[in-house]
């Protein structure tokens, strides 16, 4: 009696570790193969950021170059000082300059150890920042290096991918958002922690508001008009 | 007898230890493929350099072509008058026409039942206008208004109780939001979750939310000018 149950026992038993033991084999054999071309990708996709960022590099440099060139012809000749503040201004608005002045610093971290945060920051609470901060009278607001202009969309691509100004901005596994913003440092940081920081924390993003001299990047877009032309004066 | 019994328990346990490590060690491999490998993770940075050196040579082109005019020997006052006429049109200070599309957006004139969850749903909300404007800058619109608002770098959409407040005004339903642009290219951006849910709210609750594609250009009034306070130019180069 006893006998025939340890020979099921032991059938049984032989039978599922055999059919693990291939099963296992059989993994890794495909996880082998899965490997090999992993590190092909991986290669190509090395090969092919390092020839971005040559590019990068080159293209800087040639931005660099051109730009002190201009600058020299523009410091020689700017002899209309009413014209170039009331450029400056315009330039400001359209937000084609770089621009730096009291402000404030806001990180959102929507991943990581140090927050509890279970759902990624949205594009709907990226656009409510930008408004609120609009709404401070912020005279000139970026996220992640990309100013926020009148023209700015904030959409998803994808399922994960933010693009502010057409180019992404976020990244897969959690990013961290730089929002920088120029204006009354105490009604900017009024604003913010009042009407901004309560609910992101409440989604347990991490939420980091600092009162800085900040550099706000410019626009890199561009303002051609293909189907506008100036109205007529009525 | 006594010794089989334990033979048995013996042969059953040590099974059991096998076939638990064989599971644990088949898991394992099959979690070890699923992490993201290091390729994914690297796709939107590949993404973002590919863009920003677009963005880059676009920028370059510009400024070349402002110093080559610099370089043939142009006139200062000349070149900054043009400038001036550009600016001013790119930072909303210009009224503009041209083809386009105009939203209305209207609260329901149904009766509203008092205290019931739904009453929300019969009025227009600030993050709808917002969220339509910012498709239609998506779908490449030059220009927008919302009840000749010009809409600029600064504009707030801001809900305080009754109204709406653009621009530092008060503004009231309907709303019309006006965008000039490709009118298709506009119409095709109006496709996403916010403008479904606002059809089904027109069914449901009476809202009005009517895209209008007008064969004359639409017109959207200049921005008054803001002087800048805070913000300093940085100079390049």
């Amino acid at each position: 009696m006893i006998n025939k149950h340890v020979i099921t026992v032991a059938t049984i038993a032989s039978v599922a570790i055999g059919f693990l033991i291939s099963l296992q084999f059989q993994a890794q054999r495909e996880m082998d193969s899965a490997k090999k071309i992993q590190q092909q990708r991986v290669e190509q996709t090395d090969t092919v950021m390092k020839t971005l960022q040559d590019e990068n590099d080159s293209l800087q440099e040639e931005y660099n170059r051109i730009s002190a060139e201009l600058e020299k012809y523009k410091n020689k000749k700017s002899e209309n000082p009413y014209l170039t503040a009331r450029l400056d201004q315009l330039k400001i608005a359209d937000g084609t300059i770089t621009v730096s002045g009291p402000g404030v610093k806001m990180i959102v971290k929507d991943s990581g150890s140090d927050t509890d945060a279970v759902i990624p920051l949205s594009t709907d609470e990226l656009r409510e920042i930008v408004n609120v901060l609009r709404l401070a009278g912020a005279e000139a607001i970026s996220i992640n290096s990309q100013r926020i202009v009148a023209s700015t969309s904030i959409v998803l691509s994808g399922t994960a991918t933010i693009l502010v100004n057409s180019v992404p901005i976020s990244r897969i596994g959690g990013t961290t958002y730089e929002i920088l913003a120029i204006g009354d440092q105490e009604v900017l940081v009024d604003y913010l922690t009042n009407m901004v920081a309560i609910d992101l924390k409440q989604f347990g993003r991490k939420v980091d508001i600092t009162r800085e001299t900040v550099t706000v990047p410019s626009y890199k877009g561009s303002y051609s008009l293909k189907y506008a032309i100036m109205a007529k004066a009525e | 007898m006594q010794d089989k019994k334990l033979m048995a328990r013996l042969m059953i346990s040590v099974g059991m230890l096998l076939i638990g490590v064989f599971i644990v060690i088949v898991i394992k491999s099959y979690m070890t493929g699923q992490n993201a490998s290091s390729q994914e993770v690297n796709l939107p940075s590949l993404l973002q350099l590919e863009m920003e050196n677009e963005q880059l040579a676009g920028e370059n082109d510009k400024l070349l072509a402002e110093l080559t005019k610099y370089q043939a020997g142009a006139s200062a006052e000349a070149l900054a008058s043009e400038q001036l006429e550009q600016a001013k049109i790119s930072s909303g200070l210009v009224a503009l026409s041209g083809p386009g599309i105009i939203i209305v957006l209207d609260d329901s004139d149904r009766d509203r039942s008092t205290g019931n969850v739904n009453d929300g749903n019969y009025y227009i909300h600030e993050e709808y206008l917002r969220a339509i404007v910012n498709a239609l800058w998506n779908g490449g619109a030059e220009a927008v208004a919302i009840n000749d608002q010009r809409i600029t770098s600064k504009t707030e959409i801001f809900c305080s109780g009754s109204y709406i407040q653009i621009n530092g005004t008060r503004q009231m339903p309907p709303y019309n939001i006006v965008a000039i642009g490709s009118q298709s290219d506009l119409k095709s951006a109006l496709q996403f979750y916010m403008w479904d849910i606002l059809g089904d709210y027109q069914k449901q609750f009476g809202i009005t939310r009517e895209p209008i594609y007008p064969k004359e250009p639409v017109t959207v009034p200049a921005a008054k000018q803001y002087t800048y306070k805070y913000a300093q130019p940085v100079k390049e180069g």
